[in-house]
């Protein structure tokens, strides 16, 4: 073989190795703590932040804050671990976050809030209808549902963000101990 | 195994160490230079930028609340201090300050120290080390910048549709400016 040839190689074997290896450290890594299908990092946006969490952060949630004031966990599966998909109706079903103000919003696989008529896109602390006990069911669908309706698109993936605005102490102390709402497959289409 | 095997080996792996931590690291400093841009009014800089209500419209940063009424203004602290002063608005206003390479260095909310009540101020002068005026006014902070260029973001809880006009006098009156 030429020699030529045969060293680059060797680069274009690096470049591949360094592609596949950010790849897997940007999606593998997701986060260091699980509480039922959601994660987060207890590091987000902080001072205290690696490169690879300053990457994610980057990627995925630029501009987030420190968990003193926000904590974000992400779901992008179901309670029983399957890929949240708009051709399914899924039952998001809980109570409050222990947070001063919450939120939790659903995404389109670019990270950006999925077009709906409604123009709904997340339902809050302030916005969501209560079960007579307080709880809530909040039901993400493309097909129109009687309340709490949050649309997606048929067709595509999609995932959850529930932000904790200043929450209470035990959340970032214990991140995988946080109460989320389960989210339960009704059915697919 | 043969030398010129090891050494075609040794070569992939150096460059795949080496790549893989040259983009790591480019990564958050190429999106907040980006994102500084987009966002940035136009060129804008040390003034506040009030963002309408966010939409599947909206797509400068990824991952927007659609809950929150942004103001954004683009430090350039490189010709000297700005002043910046933010009203307090209910349930939840938060003001940030982010270096060019995404860590969050500074955050103050409303409900911090005692809380601050509706239109009550959070008055800071953000600088580099070494710029800072020696003597302050009462009721302001003194910050310090880890990098010359970031970001302030101010955070507004919008509780329903009928809070917005209440939140966008309070930003009116939102200064981001050059410290005199």
């Amino acid at each position: 073989m030429n020699r030529y040839v045969y060293w680059a190689s060797a680069l274009v074997a690096g470049a591949a190795l360094a592609g596949v290896s950010i790849a897997w450290a940007m999606t593998a890594l997701q986060g260091e703590y699980r509480a039922g299908p959601w994660y987060t990092s207890a590091v987000f946006g902080s001072v205290d932040a690696d490169m690879y969490t300053r990457a994610r952060v980057a990627l995925f949630g630029l501009l987030a804050l420190d968990k003193r004031e926000t904590m974000y966990y992400t779901a992008n599966t179901d309670s029983e671990g399957g890929a949240l998909s708009g051709d399914c109706t899924y039952r998001i079903e809980g109570g409050d976050l222990a947070a001063h103000w919450w939120s939790i919003t659903a995404y389109d696989a670019a990270s950006f809030l999925i077009e709906n008529e409604q123009r709904v896109y997340s339902f809050s602390q302030t916005t969501t209808e209560r079960e007579p006990d307080g709880s809530f069911v909040i039901r993400i669908s493309a097909d129109p549902q009687e309340k709490n309706w949050l649309p997606v698109k048929r067709g595509e993936s999609f995932d959850m963000t529930a932000r904790f605005y200043n929450p209470e102490a035990s959340i970032y102390a214990d991140p995988s101990a946080a109460v989320l709402p389960v989210i339960v497959k009704e059915g697919c289409k | 195994m043969n030398r010129r095997l090891v050494q075609w080996l040794a070569v992939a792996v150096g460059v795949a160490i080496a790549l893989h931590v040259a983009i790591v690291w480019a990564v958050p400093r190429v999106i907040m230079s980006v994102a500084i841009k987009r966002i940035g009014n136009e060129g804008a800089l040390n003034a506040f930028t009030h963002s309408p209500r966010t939409t599947h419209e909206f797509r400068a940063v990824v991952r927007p609340s659609p809950d929150l009424a942004y103001s954004i203004c683009v430090l350039d602290l490189s010709d000297g201090p700005v002043t910046i002063e933010v009203p307090a608005s209910d349930p939840y206003t938060s003001l940030a300050l982010y270096s060019s390479i995404t860590d969050n260095y500074f955050v103050r909310n409303n409900r911090q120290d005692g809380g601050l009540a509706e239109g009550e101020t959070i008055r800071l002068i953000v600088g580099r080390a070494g710029d800072m005026p020696s003597s302050l006014p009462e009721g302001v902070e003194a910050v310090i910048s880890p990098t010359a260029k970031g970001l302030a973001l101010v955070r507004r809880v919008i509780e329903n549709e009928d809070a917005m006009p209440r939140l966008d006098a309070l930003r009116k009156s939102s200064v981001c400016a050059r410290a005199s």
